[in-house]
């Protein structure tokens, strides 16, 4: 494609004489198209970053359930994967039968397989790729069989494909295992080991071992500060022209033309870029405002967390029912605690993985998100809590605000006990002093229980809604 | 650290595009469309403008969570020296009840003693600290920005003890000849506890006091927070983006999730 681009550019010399008789006007005109194409780009490697982390966060939420067919369709299929010390699996096929051998598929009674989607570091690339790094935190049980902590760190590739992202490489190095009984300073259990019955198709491509051994994890990316390189294929050759630029000069071209026919043109233009930045500072003020929630509610600030809702906002934790309105939420909130006051009681609830659409009208928002809680008055065992929410924000008068606020929690669990033998699965449920307006809408059982909280969201690859496998 | 082409570039090749690829597109010149479209150019590139503000400031949150997540990454292996080139020369960090320390020597002096002297791990240390819930608030300016922070920690020496960690950051960021860094790290430290029994059943096994003894900070810490099972609420740089609800009564008392 470069030779390609070079080749045109060439050609187009031979007019360039006739540029010149342009006027001032159409020059100024021409100008502001190349700006506005600048602009489309940016924005677009911008839709890219979170379409990327959405992309990771939806490929964690499936495999926590086991839906291997759906987390299958999310790579490319030329992808490879490797997980911990497994060897890599190239191919999509061959992709979905390595997941579809670390389980039976579908939510499973007696499983817990919780893996976290952390702290991800994304660098987009104008050739429509991208890496990234990402923590990963496990809470993994069999009941009355096992119970483990996990920790490990990703080092991933994505292509986008006909304009769609998908995997194209997704490496986890694993870096700790442990029993919960036991805990890390006590049992740290090796890499995983290639499976004897589905070998994998190449061996593990990077040899280390896990916790106690030390090992970093190459970073895709040069220091954000000092460094130059962002792990891009042109990384060394700054403004190169690639397939990206090279078709961004196309349209700019056909916009310049039209320019000249319509001033209009320039801005029916603007007003798209308006549209789409738009939807992506709603999408960042969507996350934020549910981080803040979390904030809120670890120090039981009643008031403050009230006040996020809307008017006619809900709120619906633990099947305990519907909440609806200010005075509602606030008087449910009572349930957690007394405001402001935690003498020797620890409420973080940690709120991460968000998966977050915008309506193309910019005024309504869902979000899938997951919530870590660690629980607990000091003299008695703390407490896991592990939780999904799925959640509804509307725009009112430009303010975002929480407009349907569901907890489907998947376990409180003691620090101590940990997940093997917990046996209770029925949620908190009604509360007869403090009513809720409405019965829950959503039936659920914790684990050990199997349950799958419904996804607002199609498969973003496949567009298949398929929950059962 | 350049992703885009230049503007420049794009002008060239969209001038040499433009001009031969539909003269007839072309109108004469004329005083008449002149003036007109002068009107309609200044909207135009107002507009232009203010998106591309807009667009810059969404680019600079990512790239400020893009500096703290890099931040986590370099704490979890102690890599020190990465880290250090993170922060602005004048920058200050204040860990738990340690103290402040000024400048980017400081700092890095700081971070050794920390490190036992050393940079990385050595084999049998556990230092994972996650990095999460970021809520970055930009200044009107594009200059600076504020964000707050929070981290679960898991730490360990293998054979020895293992330790539950969790504390939100309150963090302040710097943009300098185009790149942000960090400018201010306050991490609060609201537990670090042994694996066996976690919070329930042990106090704060530091105190939040880390080597401030060993090596005295530049300012003894800055506010009067405890540690746990004190607790306490580290003030908010952001105020609720919504509206606080102001309720009646001060609640009753609460049963717990």
């Amino acid at each position: 494609m470069k030779k390609y681009s070079l080749i045109i550019s060439c050609f187009l010399l031979l007019d360039v004489s006739q540029a010149i008789a342009q006027t001032e006007a159409e020059l100024e005109l021409i100008r502001i198209a190349g700006e506005i194409a600048g602009l489309e780009l940016e924005i677009q490697l911008l839709e890219d970053e979170n379409d990327v982390e959405n992309l990771q966060r939806i490929f964690g939420f499936y495999t926590d359930k086991h839906q291997w067919a759906q987390a299958a369709d999310l790579f490319a299929s030329d992808a490879t994967i490797e997980l911990g010390g497994s060897g890599v699996y190239v191919g999509k096929e061959n992709i979905q039968d390595y997941l579809q051998s670390l389980g039976e598929a579908g939510p499973q009674e007696g499983i817990l397989d919780d893996h976290m989607q952390l702290q991800p570091v994304i660098h987009v690339y104008r050739n429509g790729t991208a890496k990234g790094r990402w923590h990963q935190f496990s809470q993994e049980a069999e009941f009355g069989v096992s119970h483990h902590w996990g920790a490990g760190t990703y080092e991933n590739e994505y292509v986008k494909q006909d304009g769609v992202w998908k995997i194209g490489k997704l490496h986890l190095y694993s870096t700790m295992r442990t029993p919960v009984d036991d805990g890390w300073h006590v049992t740290a259990l090796p890499r995983t080991q290639p499976s004897e019955e589905l070998p994998p198709d190449l061996p593990s491509n990077v040899e280390y071992e896990n916790y106690p051994a030390v090992y970093v994890v190459p970073f895709h990316y040069d220091n954000p500060v000092t460094g130059n390189d962002e792990g891009g294929p042109e990384a060394s050759a700054v403004g190169t022209v690639d397939i990206s630029t090279t078709l961004g000069i196309v349209s700019i071209a056909s916009l310049g033309i039209r320019q000249s026919d319509n001033g209009e043109a320039n801005l029916a233009a603007i007003e798209e870029l308006e549209h789409r930045l738009g939807l992506l500072e709603d999408a960042d003020e969507v996350e934020r405002l549910q981080t803040i929630y979390g904030y809120y509610l670890a120090r039981n600030q009643w008031d403050e967390l009230t006040g996020i809702f809307a008017p006619d906002g809900t709120i619906e934790i633990a099947m305990r029912g519907v909440y609806r309105g200010a005075e509602s939420i606030r008087r449910n909130l009572d349930l957690y605690g007394v405001q402001d006051e935690l003498p020797g009681q620890l409420h973080n609830h940690m709120q991460y993985q968000p998966v977050i659409h915008i309506a193309e009208d910019g005024q309504t928002a869902n979000l899938r998100s997951r919530a870590f809680s660690m629980m607990g008055t000091f003299g008695n065992q703390g407490r896991f809590m592990g939780g999904t929410y799925e959640n509804i924000y509307v725009k009112r008068d430009g303010v975002w605000m929480l407009y349907k606020d569901q907890q489907i929690n998947t376990y409180f669990a003691g620090t101590d006990d940990g997940w093997i033998n917990l046996s209770r699965s029925a949620p908190p449920g009604i509360t007869e002093a403090n009513p809720p307006d409405e019965p829950p809408t959503m039936n659920f059982e914790m684990y050990p229980k199997a349950f799958l909280p419904p996804y607002h969201y199609e498969n973003p690859v496949t567009g298949s809604t398929d929950v059962v496998e | 650290m350049m992703r885009f082409i230049p503007t420049t570039f794009y002008l060239t090749a969209l001038t040499l595009l433009v001009a031969c690829s539909d003269q007839s597109a072309m109108p004469e010149a004329g005083s008449e469309l002149v003036a007109d479209k002068a009107i309609e150019l200044s909207e135009l590139q107002a507009r232009l403008n203010a998106l591309q503000a807009r667009a810059g400031r969404i680019k600079d949150s990512n790239d400020i969570k893009r500096l703290q997540r890099a931040y986590g990454y370099y704490l979890d292996e102690a890599l020190w020296d990465e880290l250090v080139d993170l922060f602005t020369e004048d920058a200050t960090v204040e860990y738990a009840r340690d103290g402040l320390y000024r400048g980017k020597n400081r700092i890095r002096d700081y971070l050794y003693v920390l490190g036992g002297g050393q940079q990385g791990l050595n084999e049998g240390q556990l230092n994972e600290h996650y990095q999460l819930m970021p809520v970055i608030t930009l200044a009107e300016d594009g200059l600076s920005a504020k964000g707050r922070w929070r981290a679960i920690i898991l730490n360990g020496d293998f054979g020895e003890v293992a330790m539950w960690g969790e504390g939100p950051y309150e963090n302040e960021y710097v943009k300098q000849e185009g790149v942000w860094k960090i400018s201010k790290v306050r991490w609060y430290q609201t537990i670090l506890v042994p694996y066996e029994g976690g919070w329930g059943l042990n106090e704060d096994v530091n105190k939040g006091i880390y080597v401030s003894s060993e090596f005295p900070p530049d300012v003894s810490q800055t506010d009067d927070f405890g540690s746990w099972p004190e607790t306490f609420l580290p003030p908010f740089h952001f105020d609720n983006p919504v509206g606080r609800y102001e309720s009646p009564t001060s609640g009753t008392e609460g049963e717990g999730l």
